[in-house]
């Protein structure tokens, strides 16, 4: 009985990696008819999460392989750090331009978009509050 | 027949790096890192050919593609919140990819760095797999992309919560959606430590949109001033 989820599930994995390959391979073809220079795999992941909410596809058909392959995405990388020995002479001409790079603009990015969401959160619910309140000021008359 | 050995010993690295989370200091660095640095220490002592080495560590990378396509998930397990805030919301996703991409070309430019170095760092914010199709692209290097996006993440993920905290920004979906947008998947995993859901939701929401939009937008402006 055991054995046999255990079986069912791997069969759910490997049906959802099969879905997700599909989808490559639709948005790799449709791009190759058309002749537009854009990632296959990110016109994939559009027109998967339309099909996903559409319901053409049922979650329980890939939630198996698609929680497998976000928890592991690390793992899929190390490879490419591995793969900068080659460009040894580059970075150490240029580690601290990259970094000071990196440093400043993913602090700009992380302080501006928190900023911007929070005021604008603010602001949506300052106005929901004075609307009630008219409201309630309207009733009362 | 292939050497399997390239692919045995990264999954076995990055194990290990799982591992070093309950360790005190080297815990606080992401797998990833731990085992990058152990993988780079190998070659170097082994004297591998890296291509040696990637014949069959290929097959993992070529993961990646299943996992972008698999970003979608997150997208539709979390559309009630995003429908509930919309307008505020995906003014956000533009307001953070322009800035990621307007504030990395400045400070780049105003070190003087190589155009070929720029644009394989203007992807840094969005996630990897995107980051390197961006990149290769834009006629970056997909390696340094690689590099550059995971010491991003790994930035984020150790100082977005305390940036944050300063300019007392205190949402739940400010916080997931800035550190989500900024630091990807290595910022969203800080997030997930929190145990907030709202944080986690966003975070999940804001890396994959952002990097979306970060496609559409990286050649536009390239063009634009006229790299290309």
């Amino acid at each position: 009985m055991k054995m046999n989820k255990l079986g069912k599930r791997f069969f759910n994995f490997i049906i959802g990696f099969l879905i997700l390959i599909g989808f490559y391979f639709l948005s790799f073809y449709i791009l190759k008819l058309l002749h537009i220079a854009f990632p296959p795999a990110i016109l994939g992941l559009i027109l998967f999460s339309f099909a996903l909410i559409e319901g053409i596809i049922k979650e329980s058909w890939i939630k198996d392989a698609c929680e497998f392959l976000i928890n592991n995405m690390a793992m899929f990388l190390v490879p490419f750090i591995g793969g900068l020995i080659v460009y040894k002479s580059l970075l150490i001409k240029n580690w601290l331009v990259i970094l000071v790079v990196i440093f400043i603009s993913t602090a700009a990015i992380i302080a501006v978009t928190g900023l911007f969401t929070e005021w604008g959160i603010k602001f949506l619910r300052l106005n929901k509050i004075k609307t009630v309140n008219k409201n309630k000021e309207l009733n009362h008359d | 027949m292939i050497n399997p050995f390239g692919l045995i010993i990264t999954v076995l690295y990055f194990k290990l790096g799982q591992f070093c989370k309950r360790i005190k200091f080297i815990g606080k660095f992401p797998p990833i890192v731990i085992a990058g640095i152990l993988l780079i220490i190998t070659l170097k002592i082994f004297k591998i050919d890296f291509d040696k080495y990637n014949e069959s560590a290929y097959y993992l990378t070529l993961c990646l593609i299943p996992a972008t396509i698999a970003l979608g998930y997150p997208i539709y397990k979390n559309l009630e919140l995003l429908k509930k805030y919309k307008r505020i919301i995906y003014s956000a996703f533009f307001v953070a990819t322009f800035t990621a991409i307007s504030a990395t070309y400045i400070i780049a430019k105003f070190c003087h760095s190589e155009l070929n170095i720029i644009e394989s760092m203007l992807p840094k914010s969005t996630t990897a797999p995107i980051a390197i199709e961006i990149s290769k692209m834009a006629d970056g290097i997909p390696e340094l992309t690689a590099c550059v996006v995971v010491l991003t993440g790994v930035f984020g993920a150790m100082f977005g919560h305390k940036i944050l905290k300063l300019i007392k920004v205190k949402s739940d979906i400010a916080i997931g959606l800035s550190i989500g947008a900024a630091s990807h998947i290595i910022g969203s995993a800080k997030c997930v430590e929190t145990k907030h859901e709202k944080q986690i939701a966003m975070a999940s929401v804001a890396l994959v949109i952002v990097g979306i939009l970060t496609t559409i937008t990286v050649p536009l402006f390239l063009h634009i001033i006229g790299a290309k």
